[in-house]
């Protein structure tokens, strides 16, 4: 298995961000997106990022997964500090390494749904583990769908093969930037509890972003943003303790 | 990525199609053009080669018709050679029932194995008393076969009879009359030798080079290698003519990368987010390059291929109107060989992949982020970057530089400098365009809400504007510049034609008085449209002995061109090479009893005689004779036909005949021939622009579904959406109109400067068509208007709510 690098690299801790700002524009525009975030993303957990609009939480994500330089601070995932990695490498890295889930706009809309399942493997110039991917298919309920293209699947349909997409390859971590956002609530527990399936059951480690305290309760912790900074931490989570938390850093 | 780069092929198929056109009538124009040359350059090969069929060896060069008689001698006591031939050529008048007429005359060779006639009907005359002549001239005076034709030998005149009629055969013995060999010592001066071939029967090199060295003066080679000089002077005008058009087939390959490069922004710039997302899930930059350069790849391969099937028919369709519209241009086969195949495949293709590179290289350059923001924050880069201003002017500078080289008559120079120029310029549009929207915007405001939110619109997002307005930019300018190029060079060629050839012919006595009538007699013929006697007197002009003639208005309305329009009572016109007196200068005219002092001015084209007004000839005395007659031909006759007829009457009254008819005949009809291709690339540089924009200003109605329907939900109606739409496109369409006819109007002077140094002896002005100009302006704005119909009607469809939505 080439796609996944020896677990033995991958401590306990998955991701780490020390010391990590973020800011945007200068001078009187300047906006601090990211002011100072310390935290910890433990392997093989289900971990959610909430906090209100604009606080920072799309950006702490991007940072983790390499999509973005962080200003200041360091980020690192498994055993590599990514501020050091070139953009080539940073690119090598997501393809092995990060799985995505966005909240729309997820697939190539000239692709069919395999072939968008397939893209980070054909971009690395890989083979398919085709019985991990008869068994992804299996558990999302996509046989029927394969061939079809985005626009001719539902929104639900559409988050699943996205997700079947950042399974595909075992990455270390998979960051799901409100997966939800755009479903109906049925669809939205369809997904979310895949998600948790894919952790209890395959061990994946799991980074959500969302502002829904009842899809933060699907988590095993919730990991609250404030002004780009880590307000609170709850472990086990359950939408009353979540609801109460919010309530705290906003009053 | 295969997948990726054909499933985007698939889908955006519609959006390729202007790049694929592009590339298909660049390489189509220069496989057509090669074609046709070649199969030009081939008839004009098999022309010579027809004549010199059984000659082996040919000696040229020699003084007169005896040192071609010894050589005949020597040549056939070497046992290799087996027959020997003189190529005569001669001029004089046949008297038919019309009147007599100046004929050509060739030779028919003695010896059976050198004959290169093939007769229609009838025999090669042998005898002496025998002719043969050309079927079309037969037909044309209504000879035949066994009848008797009369010529001018010297002083008498010979009877002979039409023993074969012959096929018009092009090349450079053709002739109308052909006599045989044997009959042409006794023409007297009528005829002269133009060279001799040989038939040998062992190797021709060694024979040719034994005759050469046993003769001195003459030249003697293999008759392969005298066919080759023959035929590069049959072909010059040809290859001189290729080059013209190859430089046409550079442009529209430059502008086909110009509107390739820009289509293919456009493009990338719809699939942003696409790419974005590619980057996202791990496409390294240069993979993503990668697949836009192969997307080039394969756009360059078929629109190549179907531009040398295209190009090939147009040349075949070319090859059967010249065959119908001028039979006797020699045409050969219409054959592709690899290279003419190839090369213009591989040029389409490198072209292709060139142009999509940067624009390849951008897309790799997209942040994966950008698949993550909303469509709205999805910003080309609004300001000019300032690599881009730098490049924008490097490029220029480095134009500039070549064009003013170009001056210097490198016309390769001149060419590379205004591709990079206008490379420059191109850069420069973010700028440009947009500052220029910028003045028009009281106008637009004018048209209210749709008016302010249209010039908004266009200045919003400069980039966008400046790539809509890039295609229409560049059609306006190649057509600008060649529509006052080709208007400035043919107004040169009439003006300097004027003025060098005022009059069309002139027909004068060496010495004396006109003899009675021939005024009369040159205005009958067919094909002149006036013909005066001029009345003069013997006079000295600045101590020189010469006729002074006087012009009246009837004389003055004969001449083209200005040079005795304002000819006043106190001028004298000589020609530049009489005596010594310079422009300017006072002279003294003795006429008679009566002197005048008058101002020289030089003009030429004129004759021999000076030339003042009517009433100073008056005023030199009654003692006029008429002393020369000034021929003006009608428009469009046959030249040669009317100078023939001319030269038969002149010389029946033995006149001096001068003039600039045919050569003025021979160059209008090579101009026709220049602008006649020139409208034609004008054509397809139209076609070009036109696809350029309708795609451009498609893709960015379409680019902007959210915002419009949005605009829509506030509460903009749907015809409020389509006029906002539509002033938009006229006021980018305006504003690259007017850009291009400058732009276009200065490589013009460039380009005339360059073109025409060494063919005049001054260079010529900017002329400036100004109807012309004004169709090309309305031609670009209402372009401009119709492209944005149909994706305006589109955008006007579409309901506020499935917009908004839309992603
Ligand atoms: N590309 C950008 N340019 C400028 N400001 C940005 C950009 N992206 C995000 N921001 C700002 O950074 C802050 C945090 O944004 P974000 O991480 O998207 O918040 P969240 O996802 O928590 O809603 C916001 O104030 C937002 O306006
Ligand atoms: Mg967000």
């Amino acid at each position: 298995m080439t796609v996944l690098d020896p677990p033995t690299t991958i401590p306990a801790i998955a991701a780490r961000a020390t010391g990590l700002t973020k800011t945007y524009g200068s001078g009187e525009a300047k906006v601090h997106a990211l002011a100072g975030v310390d935290l910890t993303i433990e392997t093989a957990r289900f971990t959610a990022i909430m906090g209100p609009s604009g606080s920072g939480k799309s950006t702490l994500m991007h940072c983790l997964a390499g999509l973005d330089q962080a200003t200041s601070g360091q980020v690192q995932v498994g055993d590599l500090m990514l501020s050091s990695l070139s953009d080539n490498e940073l690119t090598r890295f997501r393809r092995r390494h990060v799985g995505f889930v966005f909240q729309a706009f997820n697939l190539l809309p000239m692709l069919t749904a395999k072939q968008n399942i397939l893209l980070p493997l054909d971009l690395a110039g890989l083979d398919p583990d085709w019985a991990w991917f008869d068994e992804l298919i299996e558990v999302l309920g996509l046989g029927e769908r394969l061939g079809h293209r985005p626009s001719q699947l539902s929104g639900g349909q559409q988050q699943r093969v996205a997700i079947a997409r950042a399974l595909m390859s075992r990455p270390a971590i998979v960051f799901a930037d409100e997966p939800t956002g755009n479903l109906d609530s049925r669809s939205s527990a369809e997904v979310l509890g895949f998600l948790r399936r894919s952790v209890r059951e395959l061990g994946q480690t799991t980074v959500m972003v969302t502002h829904e305290p009842s899809a933060a309760a699907y988590a095993d912790r919730v990991v609250l943003i404030a002004d780009g900074r880590v307000a609170t931490q709850i472990d086990n989570p359950t939408q009353d303790s979540i609801l109460d938390a919010l309530r705290r850093i906003g009053g | 990525m295969r997948s990726v780069i054909l499933a985007s092929m698939r889908t955006y198929a519609r959006r390729y199609v202007a790049a694929l056109v592009a590339v298909l009538i660049a390489t189509g124009f220069i496989v057509a053009i090669n074609v046709l040359s070649a199969a030009a350059r081939e008839g004009a090969n098999e022309t010579v080669g027809k004549q010199y069929r059984g000659a082996d060896v040919a000696a040229t060069d020699a003084n007169g018709p005896r040192q071609y008689a010894q050589l005949r001698k020597r040549a056939l006591a070497d046992p290799d050679v087996t027959a020997a031939a003189v190529n005569w050529r001669g001029w004089t008048e046949a008297t038919l029932s019309r009147g007599a007429q100046m004929v050509s005359l060739g030779s028919v060779a003695t010896d059976r194995s050198l004959r290169w006639q093939a007769t229609r009907s009838g025999r090669l005359p042998t005898g002496g008393g025998e002719i043969a002549m050309s079927s079309s001239w037969a037909r044309r005076h209504h000879v035949g076969l066994n009848d008797s034709l009369t010529l001018d030998i010297g002083a008498r005149s010979r009877t002979f009879t039409v023993s074969g009629i012959v096929d018009d055969q092009d090349g450079p013995l053709r002739s109308v009359l052909y006599l045989p060999e044997r009959a042409f010592p006794g023409l007297g001066d009528v005829g002269e030798p133009v060279d001799e071939v040989f038939a040998v029967s062992g190797d021709p090199a060694a024979v040719a080079s034994r005759l050469d060295h046993a003769t001195s003066g003459v030249s003697v080679s293999t008759a392969e290698a005298y066919e080759r000089t023959l035929r590069l002077q049959a072909t010059n005008g040809i290859d001189i003519f290729q080059k013209l058009i190859l430089v046409f087939a550079a442009i529209s390959l430059f502008v086909g990368a110009l509107v390739i490069a820009n289509t293919f922004t456009i493009l990338l710039a719809q699939r942003a987010r696409d790419l974005a997302l590619l980057r996202c899930v791990g496409a390294v930059r240069a993979q993503v390059a990668r697949s836009v350069v192969v997307e080039g790849l394969m756009i360059g391969a078929v629109g190549a291929a179907a531009g040398v099937v295209v190009g090939y028919l147009v040349a075949l369709g070319g090859k059967a109107a010249i065959a119908h519209w001028s039979p006797s241009t020699p045409m050969g086969g219409t054959s592709l060989t690899p290279g003419s195949l190839l090369l213009p495949v591989l040029l389409g293709i490198v072209v292709t992949v060139a142009a999509s590179y940067v624009p390849a290289r951008r897309a790799g350059a997209q942040s994966p982020l950008a698949a993550l923001q909303p469509q709205d924050a999805v910003k080309v880069r609004t300001r000019a970057g300032a690599l881009r201003l730098v490049m924008a002017v490097g490029f220029l500078l480095v134009g500039a530089a070549g064009l003013l080289v170009g001056l210097q008559s490198v016309l390769v120079a001149g060419l590379v400098g205004g591709m990079f120029s206008f490379v420059g310029v191109l850069l420069l549009t973010p700028v440009l365009v947009p500052a220029a929207i910028r003045l028009a915007g009281p106008l637009a405001r004018r048209a209210g809400v749709p008016g302010r939110l249209a010039h908004g619109n266009s200045l919003r997002n400069p980039r966008r504007t400046a790539a809509t307005s890039t295609a229409l930019l560049i059609g306006v300018t190649l057509i600008t510049a060649v529509v006052v190029g080709s208007a400035s060079i043919s107004n040169k060629v009439n003006t300097s034609l004027d003025d060098n050839h005022p009059v069309d012919l002139i027909a004068a006595p060496s010495k004396g008085a006109l003899p009675h009538g021939v005024g009369a007699k040159l205005a009958a013929v067919d094909g002149v449209s006036q013909a005066i006697e001029l009345p003069g007197i013997d006079a000295r002009v600045g101590g020189q002995e010469m006729a002074v003639l006087g012009v009246d208005k009837a004389a003055r309305a004969l001449v083209r061109g200005n040079v005795l329009r304002d000819l006043g009572p106190d001028d004298v016109v000589v020609s530049g090479g009489t005596g010594n007196v310079a422009p300017g200068d006072t002279t003294t005219v003795k006429a008679g009893r009566t002197i005048h002092e008058l101002t020289v001015r030089y003009a030429a084209g004129l004759g021999d005689a000076a030339i003042v007004s009517r009433s100073t000839l008056d005023a030199m005395g009654t003692a006029t004779t008429p002393r020369a007659a000034w021929v003006r031909a009608t428009d469009g006759a046959d030249a040669g036909a009317v100078t023939a007829d001319v030269a038969s009457i002149a010389k029946s009254s033995d006149l001096d005949l001068t003039g600039g008819l045919p050569e003025r005949a021979d160059i209008l009809k090579l101009l026709a021939i220049v602008l006649a291709v020139t409208v034609g690339f004008l054509a397809i540089a139209v076609l070009i622009a036109l696809i350029g924009v309708s795609n451009t200003l498609s893709l960015s109605v379409l680019e902007r579904v959210r915002e419009n329907s949005l605009l829509r939900a506030l509460g903009l109606e749907r015809s409020g959406l389509r006029a906002m739409l539509a002033i938009e496109a006229l006021l980018m369409a305006g504003v690259s109109a007017v850009l291009g006819i400058g732009l276009g109007s200065l490589y013009a002077w460039f380009g005339v400067k360059t073109l025409a140094d060494g063919i005049f002896e001054s260079a010529p002005d900017l002329t400036v068509p100004w109807v012309q100009v004004g169709v090309i302006f309305l031609v670009a704005a209402a372009s401009g208007l119709v492209a944005c119909v149909l994706p305006a009607r589109q955008a006007a469809r579409i309901a506020p709510a499935a917009g908004l939505v839309a992603d």
